[in-house]
């Protein structure tokens, strides 16, 4: 089992991202894996989690001291990757790299190494790349090279003030596609017993 | 193509939700393919649609005019069902049927019937039963029978509050593997 922390955007955001990874899958033929987690941005990989109630546990102690900051969502971009033993490719947004950003993905690091176990060395620490993804895979990397100069233009200079952190959950035991789903969703800052629900008013802006 | 409503839960109660989704798979080796949508109580089951802007259209005027509502999820139920030829269940809370909820099901299929053609759906009518599925298929019955034994006390009596409406679209193109997402968020009246 492995899970991770991921920074939600806000629903204005998510509502053009599924827009757009819905047309894209279906003129091409992608695949919607992706969206089987809401549109987020990790703030590092999945690690191996023996107990998920110890990191059940670090989350809530994590999001206290947490605030709301901005995001800012810059462009899509092609990335090649093997996906299922194919060349292809994932779709994603770039976000653009805040000190929030680095100093919250470089917290969770350390705190994972001194609680959990040893960080991957791939991406676990510099340079890891902010983003949010679209999609990956189901199509040859050609196709999502089309996809990109096709719809370059219409997601783009996004932001939103980010508030809210996800706990995402992979079953690993069904390799290579493992299981996955949000396990858990907390307002930064937390939120005591009978406090009021947040994540219906996540701030947003578009240009 | 298809299209459903759907009342999001509260992330508190979707929090609760998703730790016993979490620890019946991996107990149980059920599946969580459901779990790719937020924790929701649908108003209608999925219909056609042809194009989805006019639908988006609808969705803004019906979440503009509905307030928020509170929702009763009582206790849990499992509900047999032939799942790719297994004879398997749903898992599900089960909502308390209020008047409320029904004027919005009665509400749902009036207004869709004079927009757009063909928006019948399975289980319309005043027999519309109002669920939180927490899980389908991926074992038989008789493990959702001892899942159910096991778990019962662990779900029930809740209170959510449903403050968003949700949009899920369906592509049904390939009918045995019909891929299906979260498509559109919408906060209802009042809820900013």
């Amino acid at each position: 089992m492995k899970a991770t922390f991921a920074v939600l955007v806000s629903n204005d955001i998510c509502n053009a991202v599924r827009s757009l990874v819905w047309e894209i899958h279906q003129k091409y033929g992608t695949t919607m894996k992706a969206s089987h987690l809401p549109p987020h941005i990790s703030v590092r990989p999945p690690v191996d989690v023996p107990d998920i109630a110890d990191f059940d546990t670090y989350m809530d102690e994590l999001v206290r001291g947490l605030r709301p900051f901005p995001v800012h969502l810059t462009n899509l971009r092609v990335m090649p990757a093997m996906v299922d033993g194919r060349d292809s490719a994932l779709l994603w947004m770039e976000v653009k790299e805040t000190p929030v950003l680095r100093q919250l993905h470089d917290r969770i690091n350390e705190d994972f190494a001194a609680r959990f176990a040893r960080p991957r060395a791939d991406f676990g620490g510099h340079p890891y790349q902010f983003h949010l993804t679209l999609m990956f895979g189901g199509q040859p990397l050609s196709v999502y090279q089309r996809i990109y100069e096709e719809y370059a233009g219409r997601l783009s200079e996004m932001y939103c003030m980010a508030g809210e952190l996800a706990m995402l959950v992979y079953d690993g035991q069904n390799h290579p596609n493992p299981d996955q789903m949000t396990y858990k969703v907390l307002p930064f800052g937390g939120r005591g017993p009978g406090e009021a629900d947040s994540s219906a008013s996540q701030n947003l802006t578009m240009v | 193509m298809k299209a459903a409503f759907a009342l999001l839960v509260d992330a508190d109660v979707q929090n609760l939700v998703r730790a016993v989704v979490w620890e019946i798979h991996r107990k149980y080796r059920t599946n969580i393919d459901v779990a790719r949508l937020p924790q929701h109580v649908s108003l209608k089951q999925p219909f056609e649609i042809t194009a989805l802007g006019p639908v988006e259209q609808y969705m803004s005027e019906l979440a503009a005019s509905v307030p928020p509502v509170e929702l009763h999820l009582t206790h849990l139920e499992t509900v047999p069902a032939r799942i790719e030829n297994v004879d398997s269940a749903i898992l599900w809370m089960d909502v308390e049927q209020t008047a409320a909820l029904q004027a919005l099901h009665a509400r749902l299929n009036d207004e869709l019937a004079t927009r757009f053609v063909n928006t019948a759906a399975d289980y319309d009518g005043a027999t519309y039963h109002f669920h939180l599925t927490l899980m389908i298929g991926g074992q038989p019955l008789t493990i959702y029978q001892k899942i159910h034994a096991e778990y019962a006390h662990r779900l029930a009596d809740l209170r959510a509050d449903a403050r968003q409406l949700a949009m899920f679209i369906y592509d049904e193109r390939d009918s045995l593997n019909a891929t299906y997402m979260l498509y559109r968020i919408l906060p209802l009246a009042g809820a900013q």
